[in-house]
């Protein structure tokens, strides 16, 4: 039994206090501080899909199943994941919950946390746990399940998770046209408020704009947008980051999607409906405006991707949030096995 | 185990109380006032009441009591069903009512910074001129407020489509025990670190103070249609709840009444629901104009595939709130018919809804207790409501183990205790059934990594590895709720 090996790794290496590093299809080794030195323990022997009844709008797999197992799954009877996670390239949903990365449709769905019911977890001990359910509405005891979504690995190493999913909308078509940064935000809120508006991004001034709904519906929008078709890949290609190059620093900027500052002026990309704001530097960080990891008002900074040698990734967070980490971490992880400094040190 | 207040400190306490605090309540009459909230049966006088009007205040009080190690139960409207804000005999309740303010409503980033003792409608009604709503509604909520809905991740008829609250605030501001104020979220859509904001919600009171949320709006639907549906078996009617999700409807509500109830709410408010139908399902459509048409006739052609039966549809405002009437005044309807009823909060999964009602039935012949079903169809929210007479001793405790079976039942079939009323004190002993004790002791230091001395609601919501037996549930006197003016669930 895989998850009896798991556990068995977890409580060998606590015992001789040795860190692993959780590994499902090594997709995103690039996103968080760096611990590509430690020993991995992989969750990609754990590829089954549990259960799925279209008719509960719930799936459960297995951590180590692929985004494009489930993805394909899911499609066959009409169903998506609602937080669209970007597929890196052989990505595993234990992944795709751990980061916390969404896709394009994040701010007219939400993300993986939105749509996680409940999980099984392994934790720094090899103590196995089942928290949430397999139901929409839970709310008996804490929300770990949750807690768990974007948390790195970092308070434990998830076997299985249950979804929400949701039906695929009717029809679906993309648009773009060019519109000025300086009438962007406008123009996007504008479009946002529109109920069958499911993607809402910008690059090199074109805006680009993802309806969904009934047919008659996404085509009389498409009409009054009065631009151009643009292809679904674009936004897969947006999500998973391939319209970067391999060598480019990355980093993001999470904030409110009307904000005249934060990169506003700067930004190459600017995604949910102007929440998320990409900033690409292909070599010297003095060449371009570059962000400190930082936190100024409501706005967060994320180093996504570096090829440099920089430590810290993600903005620093307030004394005594970071007190509630470490109390958190040494609960889940007392030892430090799983997935160590992956988000701040010692965290 | 926290220290008791000593009856010597006691006047020493309240002085220190009322340095902190300009509103503080310690004399017995008004103490009574708090002395539960909607789960009336759970009641217990408070040692002090104190109404803060700033943070700073909260912070004073919450310190003092961290100092003192006297505990701390937080309350906003008291409507919760739980016995979550019933008071600690030895502790400060710490009403949260003049928390009251709107203190920001952005209207471009769809947001609204508000204070905790805001209500549930009062944000979407300072909204509504600018053609915004806040999603979540549970149906107390003319009266209940934001920080207990945090407290409980209340959900609502619309969290089919909309989500819980957890989906939709975006940032708080806390106090810890200590009495330090600190934030988790952000205004935008998240935020590094792990998602305290998740964790919070739901905790009960037992992690920190609610003293600000920043709640994401959303704009108004241009149309909405209500949809009434009749049904000569209940299974029938679960096969079409099936049949209409996994044929890509996403309804904004779902809703589901067995026989009893419907006459019941039909007798009492005169809905226009047919009478000799074993099931009736309400489903809500919104969107735009165009998209609210096109699913209206998928979901009439799926109606007429399973055999459904007096449909009538509404799309102006005044039928569609006759339609929904009948629904949410069943509880008050199944009152008229029954000195006393007891009601439950299970979800399961929708595929189990036949043969758990069949089962339902199956107890109610056993116990020879009457019981009438109301269903959150679209999530598997059930709550069956046990018909019995407090005044006879043999039907309140049977009514009391058929309750227990009915939980036990949706544990059984893949479900959970409590969909959205909350564990509280009232569903304390069930999680023994759920959880497994070193998942409940997890729970437990969860709660110390926040709340080290344990101040904050103790004895609630999770229980202690040694107590796992005793049962209680909600019990409602001759229809005799608190707050009997409010629409529930």
């Amino acid at each position: 039994m895989l998850i009896e090996a798991l556990v068995e790794q977890i409580k060998d290496h606590g015992s001789r206090q040795v860190p692993l590093r959780i590994e499902g299809g090594n997709s995103k080794a690039f996103y968080g501080r760096d611990i590509a030195d430690l020993e991995p323990i992989s969750t990609k022997g754990l590829n089954q899909i549990i259960s799925y009844e279209p008719s509960e709008l719930v799936i459960r797999v297995q951590a180590g199943c692929s985004l494009r197992e489930i993805n394909q799954v899911l499609l066959e009877k009409g169903q998506m994941l609602g937080f669209e996670p970007p597929d890196f390239g052989d990505s595993t949903i234990g992944g795709a919950i751990a980061s916390g990365i969404a896709g394009s449709r994040r701010p007219f769905a939400g993300a993986g946390r939105d749509f996680l019911l409940g999980l099984d977890l392994i934790d720094g001990q090899g103590e196995v746990f089942t928290f949430g359910g397999q139901v929409m509405k839970n709310v008996a005891g804490y929300d770990v399940s949750r807690l768990m979504a974007g948390a790195l690995g970092c308070l434990g190493l998830m076997t299985e998770v249950s979804l929400k999913v949701l039906p695929r909308p009717e029809y679906e078509q993309s648009a773009m046209k060019l519109v000025d940064r300086s009438e962007l935000l406008g123009t996007m809120n504008e479009l946002s408020a529109m109920p069958e508006v499911s993607g809402l991004a910008w690059r090199q001034n074109q805006l680009y704009v993802r309806f969904s709904g009934s047919e008659n519906t996404v085509n009389n929008r498409l009409s009054n947008f009065a631009g151009n078709d643009a292809t679904a890949d674009f936004w897969r290609d947006l999500d998973s980051m391939a319209l970067f190059s391999k060598s480019d620093r990355v980093w993001r900027v999470s904030t409110q999607a009307m904000d005249p500052g934060n990169l506003l002026e700067e930004a190459d990309l600017i995604d949910w409906a102007g929440a998320q704001r990409w900033l690409v530097d292909t070599d010297h960080p003095e060449s371009k405006v570059a962000p400190r990891i930082q936190t100024t008002g409501t706005a967060y900074t994320t180093l996504v991707k570096t090829g440099h040698n920089e430590t810290e990734r993600f903005a620093p967070l307030a004394s005594p949030v970071m007190a509630l980490h470490r109390k958190l971490k040494s609960t889940f992880d007392p030892l430090g096995i799983l997935n160590p400094n992956k988000m701040y040190e010692g965290i | 185990m926290l220290p008791i207040l000593l009856k010597g400190d006691l006047v020493g306490f309240v002085q220190q109380l009322r340095g902190v605090c300009a509103h503080v309540i310690d004399d017995k009459p008004r103490l009574k006032v708090y002395e539960a909230d909607g789960l009336t049966a759970k009641k217990s006088l408070p040692a002090f009441v104190a109404l803060p009007e700033s943070i700073s205040e909260v912070q004073g009080v919450v310190a003092l009591c961290h100092r003192e190690g006297v505990p701390v139960v937080a309350r906003g409207a008291g409507t919760g069903l739980s016995g979550g804000a019933m008071p600690h005999p030895e502790g400060v309740l710490l009403s949260l009512a003049k928390f009251n303010r709107v203190l920001e409503i952005d209207v471009e980033n769809r947001t609204a910074r508000v204070e905790p003792g805001v209500t549930n409608l009062g944000i979407s009604n300072a909204v509504r001129d600018l053609n915004l709503y806040y999603a979540p509604d549970p149906s107390s909520q003319i009266a209940c407020t934001i920080g207990g809905n945090i407290a409980e991740n209340s959900g609502g008829v619309h969290c089919l489509k909309y989500g819980l609250t957890v989906n939709n605030v975006r940032a708080l501001k806390l106090i810890s025990p200590e009495g330090e104020l600190y934030e988790v979220g952000a205004a935008g859509f998240d935020s590094p670190g792990f998602d305290l904001l998740a964790l919070l919600h739901g905790s009960e009171g037992m992690l920190g103070i609610v003293v600000e949320v920043t709640v994401q709006l959303l704009p108004k639907p241009e149309t909405i249609a209500v949809l009434l549906a009749g049904f000569n078996t209940v299974q029938q009617a679960g096969e079409t709840v099936a049949l209409i999700i996994s044929e890509g409807l996403l309804p904004a509500g779902l809703e589901m009444m067995d026989k009893l109830a419907i006459q019941a709410a039909e007798d009492f408010v005169h809905a226009g629901y047919p009478r000799d139908v074993a099931a009736l399902l309400l489903c809500e459509l919104d969107g735009s104009s165009e998209d609210v048409a096109a699913q209206l006739s998928r979901l009439q052609r799926l109606l007429a595939e399973s055999g459904a039966r007096d449909i009538q549809v509404a799309t102006d405002e005044a039928t569609r709130a006759v339609f929904w009437q009948g629904r949410k005044a069943a509880f008050p309807a199944v009152g008229r018919i029954s000195p006393d009823y007891y009601c439950m909060d299970g979800t399961i999964p929708k595929r189990e809804l036949a043969s758990v009602l069949a089962e339902i039935t199956a107890l109610s012949e056993r116990y020879g207790l009457g019981v009438a079903n109301v269903f959150h169809a679209g999530d598997g929210n059930l709550h069956p409501l046990i018909l019995y007479n407090a005044n006879d001793q043999k039907q309140l405790e049977d009514a009391e183990k058929f309750g227990a079976d009915i939980l036990t039942l949706c544990i059984e079939r893949g479900g959970t205790i409590t969909g959205e009323h909350g564990v509280g004190v009232e569903k304390i002993d069930q999680m023994c059934i759920q959880f497994s004790p070193g998942e409940l002791a997890r729970f437990h230091e969860i709660k110390a990594c926040f709340d080290p001395t344990g101040i904050l609601n103790p004895g609630k919501a999770v229980p202690t590895l040694n107590r796992c037996a005793e049962f209680g549930a909600m019990h409602v006197h001759r229809g005799q709720l608190n707050h009997p003016e409010l629409e529930r669930f």
